[in-house]
């Protein structure tokens, strides 16, 4: 058995109330709870993960969200960053436009920086306004395409989000 | 050194927080290999991961904000930096409240490199807080905003379908009813006119202004000849199809006939058609529906257009429905026809029925053909006079012609008496008129017809017989009939007696107004022979 431990930097990114919060809390917590509460600065929260090799104990920065590019995340915050996932909301249209723009910033920040993009609340599907093939010409400026439909209050695909950075930064940390 | 320095720095720590308690200062001193070397004594130990007095604990160990962090501590190290900040870092107590620490890394020495690093740690909660208090309101407005922008949005789309669907159902209903009030401008043709043609050429106007096509043609079977033959056309640029003439199975018409279906073609551009109206029409769309009322081809009709038509399925019912009221219409009139034919032909059978009567009368009581065409004609002539309706002198023709018919129930022994009647035989002539309403009433035809035959010897001073009726008891008609009666009697020969000269029944006549006669009927009476004079 390896007992090999890393430690890695992930961060949370996106306009806010899309969810970070509820998702790192689901996360780690395994729980949610329905009162918005905004964060300011950031939240660190630890979650240590089963890897082949031995376990990754992720940092998980959950970062305050922004209200515009004028507010983007404070650029000291991505140092040492291995992965972010950006996230937005499906019932918030103005929460995928600004997307795109949170994946080249971090990437101007952090080059070698891996990105996964994650459309939230998707158990408000009756509200939702945000359509597949829109998420899909966003996702297409992750590189590989994907992305996930999640629900911090069902916990529907939460779990996907952090193993695939666990996996994306593994393979090219 | 280094010591010294951090000790000053402690002291500059007193002061600035003496001068002010919103500033929370601590301090820690890391060496090159970013080890905590020493803390201040306000240092929020309490809030690090690991035990910060433990001596080469990382400063990474201690505090997770700086894992990864290693480039830029030593680019500070080196001087290629000059400082590094993370703000406002939550930090939840035990006790589930927040604490809101900032981190500043600067070089202890800025003239010299590789001399340590300097992090100061401030507690920044107070300002947190409020911070957090304002972003929280801000937020919640601005995601109230975005659920009533969201809303007012979904809310304006629905009005926008809504509308668009009640303008369409609008549109819809409108059309519906225009098209029942086509069907009832049919229905009242079809039902106000015995003329085919008439209420055709309205289903033909209602059919094309409605179904918006350019020409209607119906065409009428003739099932003597096997032709169709033009009843009405509408929207012709030619004048061929007025009088056009279809064999049955020839051309798209007599081929929609005989094979008794509809033929469409809404788009005879692909299709092309040899058919003449087709062609000298310029008709690039055209439907035939064969008209069959109660089982029986009756016609056809004939919808062409000068353009492609793309009919939808209401289009479609509501053609085939206009189809069907034609040849309603045209069953319809054609039974009326029919009926009034027979009418014609039953009220003929009947007056000639009724003449043969007066004739065999006549014939009867020795009287002269003559006496009964004279006085029919005069009372007809006095009724006309009188103001009476054609139905009303039809009646009085029947009366007049039959007025005697109650005498063949009269015996010959009596009835042909060549001597005077004694009163008993008065008294069985006198029920002639009793026999006509007899013989006459259950005959519903000719019941109006009773007035003259059962009251003609009546008399206005209420002397007459059968039922001594008075003045204007007695019908109009027979007041009237009974004054030519008697001129009429009194002017001819009989076997015992000469006829009377025209001044002697004239003055015979006047004597008797107010008597035997209706006085206003003897005026009239006398008027008319003054005009046939």
């Amino acid at each position: 058995m390896n007992n090999t431990i890393v430690q890695k930097k992930i961060c949370l990114l996106g306009d806010f109330g899309v969810g970070k919060t509820s998702l790192v809390r689901r996360f780690v917590e395994d729980r949610f709870e329905d009162k918005y509460l905004t964060t300011i600065g950031v939240k660190i929260s630890r979650k240590t993960i089963e890897r082949p090799y031995g376990s990754m104990n992720m940092l998980i920065w959950d970062l305050a969200g922004s209200t515009g590019f004028d507010s983007f995340t404070n650029p000291s915050y991505m140092q040492g960053t291995a992965g972010a996932a950006i996230v937005c909301d499906i019932t918030r249209r103005e929460t995928l436009t600004i997307v795109a723009e949170y994946a080249r910033q971090a990437r101007i920040m952090n080059p070698k920086i891996h990105l996964v993009f994650v459309c939230n609340k998707a158990d408000l599907a009756g509200t939702r306004v945000i359509s597949d093939p829109e998420i899909a010409s966003v996702s297409s400026t992750f590189g590989d395409g994907t992305f996930f439909l999640t629900s911090a209050r069902t916990g529907e695909r939460v779990e996907d989000v952090f193993f695939t950075l666990a996996e994306k930064i593994d393979a090219r940390p | 050194m280094p010591k010294q320095k951090f000790d000053s720095i402690q002291l500059l720590s007193r002061v600035v927080q003496a001068t002010s308690d919103l500033y929370q200062l601590a301090y820690a001193q890391v060496d090159n290999n970013l080890r905590i070397l020493h803390v201040s004594p306000n240092f929020p130990s309490e809030l690090a991961d690991a035990d910060v007095t433990e001596p080469n604990i990382l400063l990474d160990e201690a505090f997770s904000e700086f894992v990864g962090m290693e480039n830029v501590l030593n680019s500070i190290l080196r001087g290629e930096l000059p400082s590094f900040q993370i703000e406002r870092v939550n930090r939840i107590q035990p006790d589930g409240s927040v604490r809101y620490l900032s981190f500043r890394v600067v070089p202890l020495d800025a003239e010299k490199s590789d001399a340590g690093l300097l992090v100061i740690v401030e507690d920044v909660t107070r300002f947190g807080l409020i911070e957090h208090s304002l972003l929280q309101n801000r937020n919640e407005l601005r995601l109230v905003q975005d659920a009533f922008a969201r809303t007012n949005a979904e809310l304006d789309k629905r009005v926008e379908q809504r509308t668009a669907e009640l303008a369409e159902a609008k549109q819809h209903i409108e059309q519906q009813l225009f098209r029942l009030q086509a069907l009832r401008v049919n229905d009242i043709a079809i039902l106000g006119t015995t003329d085919l043609r008439v209420a055709l050429k309205t289903i033909a106007e209602q059919t094309r202004k409605q179904l918006n096509v350019d020409l209607i043609s119906i065409l009428l079977f003739n099932s003597h000849l096997l032709m169709l033959e033009t009843a009405v056309v509408v929207g012709a640029q030619t004048s061929d199809l007025l009088t056009a003439r279809v064999r049955l199975g020839e051309t798209l018409i007599g081929r929609a006939a005989l094979e008794r279906r509809m033929l469409a073609f809404p788009d005879l551009t692909t299709n092309s058609s040899q058919d003449r109206w087709v062609q000298d029409e310029n008709l690039q769309a055209c439907y035939v529906i064969p008209l069959i009322a109660k089982g029986n081809s009756v016609g056809v009709l004939f919808l062409g257009h000068r353009s492609k038509l793309q009919p939808d399925s209401e289009w479609l019912d509501f053609l085939e429905t206009l189809a069907g009221q034609a040849a309603m219409a045209i069953e319809s009139i054609r039974a009326f026809e029919d009926l009034q034919r027979s009418n014609y032909e039953l009220a003929l059978a009947y007056n000639r029925t009724i003449e043969g009567w007066s004739h065999a009368l006549d014939l009867r009581d020795k009287e002269t053909k003559e006496h009964t065409t004279r006085v029919t004609e005069m009372t007809i002539k006095l009724a006309q006079l009188a103001g009476m309706s054609p139905i009303e002198i039809l009646h009085v023709r029947h009366g007049a012609l039959l007025h005697d018919i109650g005498k063949m129930g009269i015996p010959d022994a009596v009835l042909l008496k060549e001597d005077h009647l004694n009163d008993e035989e008065w008294d069985v002539m006198r029920k002639h008129p009793t026999y006509a309403y007899e013989m006459l009433f259950p005959i519903e035809y000719l019941r109006p017809a009773l007035d003259i035959p059962y009251c003609h010897h009546e008399k206005w001073d209420g002397t007459g017989y059968p039922r001594r009726l008075r003045g204007e008891e007695i019908p109009l008609s027979a007041r009237l009939f009974t004054v030519v009666d008697v001129w009429d009697a009194l002017r001819s020969d009989r076997p015992y007696r000469k006829g009377w000269d025209e001044d002697r029944v004239r003055e015979y006549i006047r004597a008797q107004s107010g008597t035997h006669f209706d006085p206003q009927a003897v005026e009239l009476f006398l008027r008319a022979v003054d005009s046939t004079d």
